[in-house]
């Protein structure tokens, strides 16, 4: 049937042409396929990658979580804060639970101003994402908070390697996993796509639908936060600015994998490829030395580019609903 | 026993449902009747547990039920098919179906972290919708069915939650003649396994044919409440309105004008080959089961549908506006969150604008003349349209298409979900935009509504006009047999 066909050609069409340069690139570019720089792409995609792991799920949710990036800085700054007050082995376990433990907080209170509160996402984690940012560089007085001992190794590690592939993205592959197993085989990821898709009709079915958006914005910072650890790890040290425009790049990335700002569409591995294209992308820019300042804007350019193409000419995007 | 007793609710002051009493008994299909705005789809919603602020009591079996929320509601074996459309339209039907309860049985405590398993799903609902005979495919995506299969993929769901109670809110008027039958067997064999079923409908043949008591509501009050066989269509619809209702005017001999349509050789995804004209001052009815390109056809008429072919429509001064009616009133119809008067005032304000300034003593006058001539059960034209009963959204769609004065109307189902005094209003209306020259396009189902209003019926099948009806030398008879098994 020619019409699936489109419909296919609509949904994954965009990966093809993207994934044009990148094939290029690597027939053309030695230096890009080799292991090593196979390697650091990975590791590079990692960070986003678990950032938008999370955004897909409150995307697809209907919701939105602009704070994501912020977040990514409050779990590096508490961890290291921790690390730096303690040594002995056990201060690792303490300081990725604290931070973790604090970024669902965060998370948790996301939902609860969206639900209970009735505050529209955009402008709930807006206003969470400067009271966030705010408190990390209060407490840290704007200063770098580092490591040694071991926290140091803990960075170490999360920056090695383990047979021959990233530690950081052998993570984000687990987690990516987790997640989409999470939206696709449970009831919560079948209740996470009702809401988004229908939240009226959710509410009538008698869904749990609070806990569930709460919960999914809980799970969406405490992946933003384990994205702040992987970045905080690259250094050893926590920056109070780390992260900004994370978010930005995490919503791009789960939109090029075709979730759905309205909701009720989306899924992890669309994501995952959103993220790694991009960063093959940057990378091969970077092979060629182009400037960081027309990486920004091939990204614009992709982004548009994916939507654009998805929506142009495809009458199932659009609303005639019947 | 379902009893409800003194049920009370307003909206800001506005009294909807006023001490109202009503019972229904197991073994029974129950038909609630009410003019549009009556208060019948509130009383529902309290039953399903959305106005937990509403005063009165409700008991199942000589119980309290807990009504607080619609979870409470469902737990405690009330199952409804709301009037509005309540399914997630990226999920399959065995997903709407089961959606709350995936591990097929409705009890509480449902942990999240569960496995779904989709085939089970879809055994299920392949197995319960072959048992009922509903023919819709379990695994099909809700957002590309037509209407009728989403209906019945909502009353499906009712059908598995197995709930003591069920209530369906105008079931038929998105329903075609078959799948009205294929409810209707649903009701006898729901009836027969000592359900209490309660069913909405403006159709008084249909409660008639299948209720066994019917109750009337009027202005939010509940007037009566009797045996069917007790009574009669007129006496039912003079308890709904509260006077004789009387039938259309009777069409005048239609003067022709030019053509105002020409369609030739027209082909799109569904149909091939379409050709027809009509001129001004003419109803042509257009008809066909699901499937047959009706809607298709319409569609890419008023440009929604891309198609081939040569469509031209003759204005005045060299353009064409179209007056749309759409059967989809919620979804298409109307700007829920606008008031009244600015729904109904929509259609004209670019014409009677001066400096592109909102010709706000205009909006107010037309916006208060259509409610008054329609009969428009509202606060007043400063009241949200998404709050007025769907009869009266309907009746408002209509109303600002009435206003401004297309030489071309392409009207659907335009009596859908309303109630027969304002039926009746409706028709004469489209009788009078006929007789001041305006062509009119009229999709229905409605086979009676067909034969009363065009003076010519097209039958579409498979793609095609099979056949054109003189509708004066036509029986109804001669029309379903002319529209085939479909
Ligand atoms: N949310 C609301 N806010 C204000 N008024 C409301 C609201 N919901 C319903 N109403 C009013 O309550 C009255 C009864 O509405 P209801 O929907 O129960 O009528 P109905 O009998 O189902 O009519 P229909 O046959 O048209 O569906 C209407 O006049 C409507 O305007
Ligand atoms: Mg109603």
């Amino acid at each position: 049937m020619s019409h699936k066909l489109l419909s296919y050609w609509h949904r994954w069409g965009i990966f093809l042409i993207l994934l044009l340069p990148i094939m290029v690139l690597f027939v053309v570019n030695p230096v890009f396929r080799q292991p090593g720089n196979l390697f650091n792409l990975w590791q590079q995609a990692s960070i986003i990658g678990v950032l938008a792991v999370g955004q897909t799920l409150v995307l697809i949710l209907g919701g939105f979580d602009l704070s994501v990036g912020t977040v990514a800085a409050l779990a590096g700054v508490i961890c290291y804060l921790v690390f730096a007050g303690g040594d002995g082995g056990s201060v690792v376990l303490l300081g990725v639970l604290a931070a973790l433990a604090a970024c669902a907080i965060v998370g948790a209170i996301n939902g609860i101003l969206i639900t209970k509160f009735n505050i529209t996402p955009l402008i709930a984690t807006l206003g969470m994402l400067s009271l966030v940012r705010g408190f990390v560089l209060i407490v840290t007085e704007g200063q770098l908070v580092y490591a040694e001992g071991p926290g140091y190794t803990f960075a170490e590690f999360l920056q090695g390697s383990l047979f021959g592939m990233p530690v950081a993205g052998l993570l984000f592959a687990l987690l990516a996993v987790a997640v989409a197993l999470l939206l696709r085989r449970s009831i919560f990821g079948q209740y996470v796509f009702a809401i988004g898709g229908n939240e009226k009709a959710a509410l009538l079915a008698g869904l749990p639908v609070v806990k569930v958006k709460i919960l999914s914005y809980a799970l969406c910072s405490v992946l933003a936060g384990v994205g702040g650890l992987l970045l905080s790890s690259r250094t050893a040290s926590a920056l109070p600015n780390a992260g900004v425009n994370y978010e930005l790049q995490a919503i791009t990335a789960a939109v090029i994998g075709g979730a759905a700002l309205g909701g009720g569409k989306g899924s992890i591995f669309g994501t995952v490829l959103g993220v790694l294209l991009l960063t093959a992308i940057g990378n091969g820019l970077n092979l060629y030395n182009v400037s960081p300042f027309w990486q920004t804007g091939v990204t614009g350019l992709i982004l548009l580019l994916a939507v654009g193409f998805s929506t142009w000419g495809n009458r199932d995007a659009r609303s005639i609903v019947r | 026993m379902l009893t409800m007793r003194g049920i009370s609710k307003s909206f800001s002051g506005v009294q909807v449902l006023d001490r109202v009493d009503f019972e229904v008994t197991p073994c029974e299909v129950h038909a609630l009747l009410g003019a549009n705005g009556a208060g019948k789809s509130t009383l529902i919603k309290v039953l399903g547990g959305l106005y937990p602020d509403a005063e009165g009591q409700t008991l199942l079996d000589e119980r309290r039920i807990d009504l607080s929320t619609p979870k409470t509601a469902l737990l405690s074996g009330i199952g409804i098919v709301h009037q509005e459309f309540d399914l997630v339209p990226e999920m399959t039907v065995a997903e709407n179906i089961y959606l709350g309860f995936e591990n097929l049985h409705l009890a509480d405590g449902r942990p999240l972290w569960q496995r779904i398993s989709r085939r089970k799903l879809i055994e299920a609902a392949g197995a319960l919708l072959n048992e009922y005979k509903l023919g819709i495919e379990p695994d099909a995506v809700v957002r590309k069915l037509p209407a009728g299969a989403q209906q019945l993929t909502q009353i499906a769901r009712v059908i598995a939650l197995g709930s003591r109670v069920m209530i369906f809110d105008e079931p038929t008027a998105r329903l075609g003649l078959r799948d009205r039958e294929r409810l209707f067997d649903v009701f006898a064999t729901l009836r027969a396994s000592g359900k209490l079923i309660v069913f909405v409908t403006h159709y008084l043949d249909e409660v008639m044919a299948v209720a066994d008591r019917a109750s009337v509501m009027r202005d939010g009050r509940m007037m009566v409440t009797t045996q069917t066989s007790a009574t009669t269509v007129g006496e039912l619809s003079r308890t709904m309105v509260g006077s004789d209702v009387h039938g259309p005017a009777k069409r005048k001999q239609p003067t022709l004008g030019a053509t105002a349509l020409s369609v030739k050789g027209l082909s799109g995804p569904t149909f091939e080959d379409v050709s027809f004209d009509i001129a001004g001052g003419e109803i042509v009815g257009i008809v066909g089961h699901l499937g047959s390109g009706r809607h298709e056809v319409t569609r890419s008429i008023i440009g929604q549908i891309p198609a081939r072919g040569y469509i031209s429509a003759h204005g005045d001064a060299g353009r064409t506006r179209i007056g749309f009616v759409p059967e989809n009133r919620r979804a298409e119809g109307i700007f829920a969150e606008l008031p009244v008067g600015t729904n109904i005032a929509i259609g004209f304000l670019r014409e009677r604008s001066i400096l592109s300034l909102l010709p706000l003593r205009a909006m107010e006058t037309t916006g208060a003349d259509v409610v008054g001539r329609l009969q428009i059960k509202t606060a007043g034209t400063e009241q949200k349209i998404g709050q007025l009963s769907g009869g009266n959204q309907q009746k408002a769609v209509f109303g600002r298409e009435m206003v401004s004065n297309p030489s071309l109307y392409v009207i659907e189902a335009p009596t859908v979900g309303v109630d027969v005094k304002a039926a009746v209003e409706l028709h004469n209306e489209i009788f009078k935009l006929a007789e001041r020259g305006s062509a009119i396009l009229l999709a229905t189902d409605d086979l009676d509504e067909v034969m009363l209003m065009a003076d010519r019926i097209l039958v579409m099948l498979r793609g095609r006009i099979v056949k054109e009806l003189d509708t004066r030398r036509t029986t109804r008879q001669d029309l379903v047999s002319a529209m085939g098994a479909g």
